[in-house]
């Protein structure tokens, strides 16, 4: 495929080459596979991974803002086709010949992670201290033991009391997400015809909390007045390098000459972060893509549709970059697919929605 | 299935029909491995000195409660009475299985198994049975001789079979 | 993040300068969202073009072994090529996404195969159709015909990948013991398949009762357990030349439930003596072997961490079977599983986080997961009999075999959230499934 070759190699890419050549040389050398399919070994060809657009909205996040649209090819992220053969981690420590591990009632050195020793033979079980590592929400009371998401009333018929429902769905309008679970202790009924219709960008397309904005056709001072004019809580942008005392005056001084004009009502502010959570998919994503917290930038055309060329990444913290890419790929399509009819912002406010940052935080979707 | 495979399940079907019977084998008999199954040629069970007579009439079973390898007093006279006939006919080698239920693990109950056999091994040698004589191996739960998902089979199968040989 | 820390102060003198409103406007609005939804992303996969006649025949396979695996995760959902609008006629096409996204696709992916002699070339490519862009720059596999299957396998891998942002499971291996015969006297013998449950070849003849076999960390050789001898004992078998040969025999006693060390030149085991089992470890190369437990109990089913300095394995020391974890070196087991009922079967998943288990509990058999300090226990099935878990490659999944009264012991799997129960399939019952790593 002329056109796939011709993108010239990265080094990322050419060490990719490389490995793979290697990998491939001593899988023929040392005829590793079994024999039958020694020979049938595919020869991958990394063409790339990630796109030049990628690319550019990933280095939008880096710290010069240097607009370039088309930035220098970093080194490739090459996630590696395959996983190179498993590297056993380290030989095994030769353990001294284990002598009658006669129970040396000896505390645990400090590797053992479980706070609770239970030296030998013989012991009852010991009630384990409550310190949970845990750090998510939702600790359950009883025997610590949750049956995996789903309906509790479909749990009924298998569990038994001591398996408790997972943590209470909060009670947010959107309990979809998940009842949506369909595990054993339903029915094995092998196909689940997922209830795709939940998905439908149609069900939220409005947002839900939204105030009749007829009723308030401008930003009256009343308007002004309401809640908190300040967007959500977002830390706020740190201060410019060079930010002096004079800037900060500045701020403040312009800040509060501009209050009244500035409110965007709340109520917008909430119908469009509903708007998008409706489109927020994350159930393609991965334990590690669960823990990538990362801010989104894009621009809004006055008719409150985003602008699909301006969606970027500003900032990611956790996960590896495979990780980080399929979290940056879910929040796009979730700012894109919710605004294709427009959010509905009040347009007389654009100047306060032309440009948007959204924090996507999964860390509550982790723990389905 | 293409048809070697079916070929090779057949011809291996035929193999295993050719030596279900090792209880009354010679356990060393490399192709015995399916304990458990009851099967002829035994001799006479009238006999008082055949391995018919051993299985049925003494009783070559005794059974375990869930987890357990206790011998329950119904299963110590079982074995009393087998130690007396096997110190009288010497000559005949000992491999007792260990069996487990199916309501458990493999790994463990070929563990469980291994211990309900030792159990019995113990008793028998308490009773002047000589160790020599005597090989275990445990099946776990792997030989059922009844099968069905109630109790009367799980109880069945939790169980330490004494087999005799020439 | 320079942006943000800049902007203010572009905003603030440019605001000085102009219009004080469009200054304040050039500070984004901000949003956080933590409330998202979990649904299977619906996908598309049109047959793959073929660019010879000779290509033709695997067009439509290619992208059939591709979709079963993806739709098989529960987490994509393919949209019939019979609801399609859009047509893929040429690889290199652009992609008129309007038409992808009339049927509400939200992945799209393409292909192409041409096969000349008894090579095979498959390209794929991957499109986000909301955002209407590519994914990746797509990629080439070349090999041989009768490796299409592992070919399609990769592709699924690198589309999963990319989609989920860790590595797949595809291209991967599952062996397990094919079961026939009645119960009273069932033939077992070893069998491999692929992951998705073709490919079944035989490993043993069915002779000698066979179970719980194990694959090795690079997947080319197994352990198993086999009556060969009318006792358990444990073999090695090179996968590709099917030789084996017994591994930790000692006379007058039982072994059984071998599993590798991370760098496949130990495997820990049972082993059966006087009525007590207890764990043992041995240098396959050189058989030097250790003991690891001596409890008087039955410690069974060890399984290595992933680095190899800790195992965790089951026992009944405390007087029914639960969960302990123990530092090779020589120290103390600490007993994990704190829950009620028998824990057995405890298998550390790949990526170290999490431990594997079965669980039995009022008359009801589970596999659960958790936490390597016993915390976070999650059961994941339930049913008259599941037990045996194994990992997949990326930790993502787990396979067990489930037994219920009336029908044939099968191979199930079940994602570590507990969701997308199914059935994997075999030509006939099966059952100690064991997972490999994605193939070299």
């Amino acid at each position: 495929m002329a056109r796939v070759a011709q993108i010239p190699l990265n080094t990322g890419q050419k060490a990719s080459l490389v490995l793979h050549g290697g990998l491939i040389l001593w899988v023929l050398v040392f005829d590793l596979f079994q024999a039958p399919d020694s020979s049938l070994m595919p020869a991958a060809t990394e063409v790339a991974i990630i796109s030049a657009q990628d690319f550019a909205e990933m280095l939008s996040a880096a710290p010069p803002p240097a607009p370039a649209p088309e930035p220098v090819p970093a080194p490739a992220p090459a996630p590696v086709p395959e996983p190179a053969p498993i590297t056993p981690p380290e030989p095994i420590s030769t353990p001294a010949p284990v002598t009658p591990p006669a129970p040396p009632p000896e505390p645990p050195q400090a590797a053992v992670v479980a706070p609770t020793v239970t030296p030998d033979a013989s012991l009852r079980p010991v009630q384990r201290p409550a310190e949970r590592v845990a750090s998510e929400a939702a600790p359950t009371p009883t025997p610590g033991v949750t049956i995996a998401p789903r309906d509790q009333a479909a749990v009924a018929p298998d569990a038994d009391a001591t398996i408790t429902a997972p943590e209470a769905q909060e009670a947010t309008q959107r309990e979809a997400a998940a009842t949506e679970t369909v595990t054993e202790a339903t029915t094995i009924s092998e196909t689940e015809p997922a209830r795709r219709t939940a998905t439908a960008p149609e069900v939220s397309l409005r947002p839900r909390q939204r105030p009749a904005r007829l009723a308030e056709p401008a930003p009256t001072p009343a308007a002004a007045a309401a809640p908190s004019p300040a967007p959500v809580p977002t830390p706020a942008p740190p201060q410019g390098p060079s930010a002096s005392a004079v800037n900060d005056a500045l701020a403040q001084a312009l800040a509060g000459a501009l209050e009244e004009p500035a409110g965007l009502p709340q109520a917008e502010i909430d119908g469009l972060r509903l708007n998008i959570e409706s489109c927020w998919n994350v159930g393609l994503l991965s334990q590690e893509a669960l823990g990538v917290v990362l801010t989104i930038a894009f621009e809004m055309t006055p008719d409150a549709r985003p602008v699909p060329a301006s969606i970027r990444q500003v900032a990611a913290q956790g996960g590896g970059l495979a990780a980080q890419q399929a979290a940056f790929d879910a929040g796009r399509q979730a700012i894109v697919q919710c605004g294709v009819n427009g959010y509905g912002l009040p347009a007389n406010l654009f100047e306060q929605w032309r440009l948007v940052e959204i924090t996507f935080n999964p860390a509550r979707m982790s723990n389905r | 299935m293409n048809l070697i495979t079916k070929a090779i399940l057949l011809v291996a079907a035929l193999a295993l029909a050719a030596c279900n019977n090792p209880r009354g084998g010679d356990f060393n008999d490399p192709l015995s491995g399916s304990g458990g199954i009851t099967s002829s040629a035994l001799g006479d069970p009238n006999d008082p000195t055949s391995i018919a007579y051993f299985n049925q009439t003494i009783g070559d079973t005794v059974n375990f409660t869930v987890d357990s390898s206790d011998l329950s007093a119904q299963a110590q006279t079982i074995l009393r009475t087998q130690a007396v006939w096997l110190n009288r006919f010497p000559t005949y080698q000992i491999l007792i299985e260990g069996h487990a239920d199916e309501r458990g693990t493999r790994e463990y109950n070929v563990a469980l198994g291994a211990r309900r056999a030792a159990r019995v091994q113990q008793f028998l040698i308490a009773e002047g049975v000589s160790a020599s004589r005597i090989r275990t191996v445990s099946y776990g739960k792997e030989r059922p001789v009844e099968v069905c998902a109630e109790q009367r089979c799980w109880d069945a199968n939790r169980r330490a079979v004494t087999a005799v040989s020439r | 993040m320079t942006q943000i820390s800049r902007r203010p102060v572009l905003s603030l003198l440019a605001g000085f300068a102009l219009a004080p409103k469009v200054a304040l406007a050039q500070t984004p609005l901000r949003i956080e969202i933590t409330e998202g939804v979990i649904e299977p992303v619906p996908y598309a996969i049109p047959d793959f073009i073929p660019e010879n006649s000779a290509g033709g025949q695997y067009a439509a396979a290619l992208a059939r072994v591709i979709a079963n695996n993806l739709t098989g995760t529960g987490l994509l959902r393919e949209i019939p090529s019979t609801a399609h609008i859009g047509r893929i006629t040429s690889f290199d096409a652009p992609v008129q996404f309007p038409d992808w996204r009339a049927i509400n696709a939200r992945a799209l992916i393409t292909g192409a195969v041409r096969v000349n002699g008894q090579q095979i070339t498959v390209k794929f490519r991957l499109f986000d159709v909301v955002s209407g862009q590519q994914l990746g720059d797509g990629l080439q596999l070349d090999g041989r015909t009768d490796a299409w299957r592992r070919m399609a396998h990769r592709v699924s891998d690198q589309v999963y990948q990319r989609l989920t942002g860790e590595t797949g499971y595809f291209d991967s291996r599952v062996v397990f013991i094919a079961e026939s015969g009645p119960r009273e006297a069932r033939r077992k013998q070893v069998a491999i398949m692929d992951q998705d449950g073709e490919n079944v070849q035989f490993l043993t003849d069915g002779s000698a009762l066979a179970i719980a076999p194990r694959f090795s960390p690079t997947g080319d050789r197994i352990l198993f357990t086999s009556y060969e001898t009318g006792f358990p004992r444990i073999y090695l078998m090179d996968v590709a030349t099917r030789r084996r040969q017994v591994v930790g025999d000692q006379p007058g006693t039982m072994t059984f439930a071998p599993r590798f060390s991370p760098d496949g030149g130990s495997m820990i085991y049972s082993l059966s003596v006087d009525g007590s089992t207890d764990l043992y470890m041995l240098n396959i190369a050189n058989g030097q072997r250790w003991q690891l437990t001596q409890s008087g109990a039955i410690d069974t089913a060890p399984s290595f961490a992933p680095d190899g300095t800790r195992i965790v394995f089951e026992s009944d020391r405390s007087g029914t079977s639960q969960i302990y974890v123990m530092p090779l070196q020589g120290g103390a087991a600490t007993r994990i599983s704190q829950g009620q009922g028998r824990y057995s079967t405890p298998v550390w998943s790949p990526r170290g986080d999490l431990i594997a288990f079965t669980k039995s509990h009022n008359g009801r058999f589970h596999i659960g997961v958790m936490r390597t300090d016993g915390s976070n226990e999650r059961l994941l099935t339930a049913s008259y009999l599941d037990e045996g878990p194994t990992w997949s490659p990326n930790g993502r999944v787990i396979m067990f075999t489930r037994d219920e009264p009336g029908t044939n012991p099968a191979l199930m799997s079940v994602d570590i959230t507990g969701r997308n129960l199914r059935r994997v399939p075999t030509p006939g019952a099966a059952s100690d499934p064991a997972w490999s790593p994605l193939l070299p």
